[in-house]
């Protein structure tokens, strides 16, 4: 299980002030668990992710199976992102040897098979590849590195949505029961049908938490609860731009 | 050619993955090469000072200047160095590239810092500018043993300076 606990992260905007970006953010994430991490922009989403892989600095714990995540434990998490993490000079094979020299649980052929499906050249450097390409790679490199959580964090801006689609049902087929995600993504009528439970974030707090099963239960799409849990006002533009009239 | 080829195809793992590390070893060469060239003056230096141990008497004939000493050592090898800082200093401009190469293009940086060893992240950016560190002070280090030889060799015993 990771545990997050209480977890504060604050910002220096400039030497006088500072921002809190995550406010006491408590969390608990079972394996298995494919589990989507909404919030508008500036949320908190991308700073909980790296405070989880120990990018950024925090006060709070954050715990896998009882410890503290460290050199030890960290090949046990793995990162896609949209900036791309991989080495845009080098080609994909030789990042498969790259991961087989450092991770030890690297899966060559879970590598190859994906590698295959997408069609993406093997020999060919990533500088190379479209933004498209370049994005499933990436997630390609998270799902192969042997991890047991894989936290993506927004991995398909720029893919077309029959790319994201097939990434969809990939992912589905191919993941262990062990295998857990956090996938952090704008996305959210596409992944309702992906996840198993939705975490919403708004201003550095978690606003919402619930399963997707609790939810079809109660007859409601994850849209609507996320609607809900933001007050958002559909009509808030229209009622604005009739005030502008008068 | 082969082995100096197979040589500096090993030198990659002293790099950062993927990073172009053939064009700094071509300029750092040529810095401790072009450094090497200057510091060669020592040789004209010491020629011009030995010359000054002698003279022609009058039957034309190369004599000893009498009780004279030639210049200490030390003081005619100054100066050959000045132009290591180059190669010396531009090291530390390349471990701060290997650095800044990881936020280049992509965040391969994340990459890095997630691995379970401690070692290749600090490896990858300073094992080169150390390694041709070392090389550089070799040089010099060879360069200064070869200009101590030519000294004593030029130098007739009589004049050498004292300790």
């Amino acid at each position: 299980m990771l545990e997050i606990k209480n977890i504060c992260k604050f910002y220096r905007e400039n030497p006088l002030q500072q921002v809190q970006a995550l406010k006491n953010v408590s969390l608990q994430l079972a394996r298995g668990e494919i589990v989507g991490l909404f919030g508008e922009n500036g949320a908190g989403k991308t700073t909980l992710l790296k405070a989880i892989l120990g990018y950024l600095p925090f006060q709070g714990e954050i715990l896998l199976d009882g410890r503290r995540i460290d050199r030890s434990n960290i090949a046990r998490l793995s990162f896609a992102t949209c900036e791309h993490s991989f080495f845009p000079n080098l080609s994909p094979g030789q990042h498969a040897e790259f991961y087989q020299m450092h991770f030890g649980s690297f899966r060559r052929k879970r590598f190859h098979a994906l590698m295959d499906f997408f069609s993406l050249p093997m020999d060919k450097r990533l500088k190379a590849y479209s933004t498209g390409q370049k994005n499933q790679f990436e997630v390609i490199l998270s799902l192969c590195q042997g991890a047991d959580y894989i936290l993506m964090d927004e991995p398909f801006a720029g893919n077309d949505v029959f790319n994201r689609e097939d990434f969809y049902k990939v992912l589905l087929g191919i993941l262990e029961p062990s295998e857990t995600i956090l996938l952090s993504t704008h996305l959210i009528q596409e992944v309702e049908h992906f996840i198993g439970r939705a975490v919403l974030l708004h201003q550095g707090t978690i606003l919402g938490d619930t399963t997707v099963l609790a939810l079809e239960e109660q007859g409601m799409s994850l849209m609507d609860y996320v609607r809900e849990t933001y007050q958002y006002q559909g009509n808030r533009v229209s009622k604005a731009l009739t005030m502008s009239k008068l | 050619m082969k082995r100096i080829k197979a040589w500096i195809d090993k030198l990659e793992k002293c790099y950062p993955p993927g990073y172009a590390y053939r064009w700094e070893l071509a300029v750092t060469t040529g810095l401790i090469l072009a450094a090497v060239c200057f510091s060669l003056r020592f040789l004209a230096r010491l020629d011009n000072a030995v010359s000054g141990l002698y003279y022609y008497d009058s039957t034309a004939a190369l004599q000893l200047v009498p009780n004279v000493t030639m210049e200490p050592f030390h003081r005619l090898v100054r100066g050959s160095w000045q132009f290591f800082w180059l190669p010396a200093l531009s090291q530390g401009a390349m471990a701060v590239s290997h650095y800044c190469y990881y936020y280049r293009d992509t965040r391969s940086i994340y990459l890095m810092r997630r691995l379970p060893q401690k070692k290749p992240l600090p490896r990858s950016c300073l094992a080169a500018p150390l390694l041709c560190l070392g090389l550089t002070t070799l040089v010099m280090a060879v360069l200064w043993l070869f200009y101590l030889g030519c000294y004593f060799l030029a130098v007739p015993p009589q004049c050498l300076p004292s300790l």
